[in-house]
């Protein structure tokens, strides 16, 4: 990936007001007069066919507010200790991406076990750079329910090493 | 507590690529390795292990720098080792990612570890796929740039 469009998908990450996460506590209630609520309703997908490269980025997007604290595999994972949640995780590797040497984003989908009380895809999400010693992959795992591609936020874990 | 690792102990290690190493199969090319040896070598089994990340059934070792630095009885800058201390980890990384007072390393991509006995660092090289040995001068030039120091930290008892 390019600096460019590590910036870019940073800036888009940064302008997300909206969350498609379904584990996201109840709404707050509205003191406003109803207004028409467009396009709000959830989307279906076919469950037997694995998210997209973009739907995985999209839903990892809709946690970006995930604390860090929420399993022990992210303890002080983020580039800067006071960095606190997913968001800030995920965008300081994106920042260190540079031009120098090679940068992907390696992203896999499986079929999650089914032991799982719902059909859901493992998702694994590795931001990852390559120049001679330095050399690093850290990112996320986490489910995605199959009927609408949610996130279930207990699932997600922090992965690299390093 | 004492820990003892000898020279002999880590001349086993050279040349040897991470499959040979760890039994749960966290053995991806293209992630760094450098805390995944030295704590197999160690037996460092806490915190983020190949273990729980592989979902193995074989000895656990620690994946992360900044947690092995983190956990160092004590720790500080090259220079400031004590002249008897001739077994230590040897770590390498910016200055201003590491908070000497309160043992915090940040979890930037660039930091790097090793184990020092005698002048002489016993490491994963990344680029090699193999561990290696370096001098301590050698190891400080592991990354370019002039805020990149060397740091000690005593063993993980």
């Amino acid at each position: 990936m390019k600096p460019g469009s590590a910036i870019l998908l940073v800036v888009c990450w940064l302008s997300l007001a909206c969350s498609r996460s379904s584990d996201a506590a109840v709404p707050a209630p509205s003191t406003a007069a109803p207004v028409a609520v467009a396009s709000t309703s959830a989307k279906s997908y076919d469950e037997n066919v694995a998210p997209t490269r973009k739907e995985v980025i999209r839903a990892l997007l809709s946690v970006h507010d995930v604390s860090l604290s929420n399993d022990s595999s992210c303890t002080n994972v983020g580039t800067n200790p006071s960095d606190t949640n997913i968001g800030d995780y995920i965008s300081g590797f994106l920042a260190e991406q540079t031009d120098k040497g090679q940068n992907w984003l390696d992203i896999r989908t499986k079929r999650a076990s089914a032991a799982a009380s719902e059909l859901a895809w493992d998702c694994d999400f590795v931001i990852r750079h390559v120049d001679g010693d330095d050399r690093w992959g850290w990112g996320v795992s986490f489910q995605m329910r199959a009927k609408d591609h949610t996130v279930v936020k207990t699932s997600i874990r922090c992965k690299g090493s390093g | 507590m004492s820990v003892t690792i000898h020279a002999a102990d880590l001349n086993a290690y050279i040349g040897r690529n991470i499959n040979t190493i760890c039994g749960n199969g966290y053995t991806n090319a293209a992630d760094n390795h450098c805390a995944h040896f030295i704590s197999h070598a160690l037996e460092y089994t806490f915190g983020y292990t190949c273990r729980a990340a592989a979902n193995g059934s074989a000895a656990a070792a620690n994946l992360r720098v900044h947690e092995v630095f983190a956990l160092c009885p004590t720790v500080g800058r090259w220079d400031d080792k004590p002249a008897d201390l001739r077994t230590c980890l040897a770590f390498v990384t910016a200055r201003t990612n590491v908070q000497i007072p309160n043992k915090v390393m940040a979890n930037v991509p660039r930091k790097h570890v090793g184990i020092f006995i005698d002048d002489t660092i016993w490491h994963y090289s990344n680029a090699n796929h193999q561990v290696m040995t370096q001098t301590p001068d050698e190891f400080s030039h592991h990354y370019s740039g002039a805020d990149i120091a060397l740091f000690f930290g005593q063993l993980i008892p």
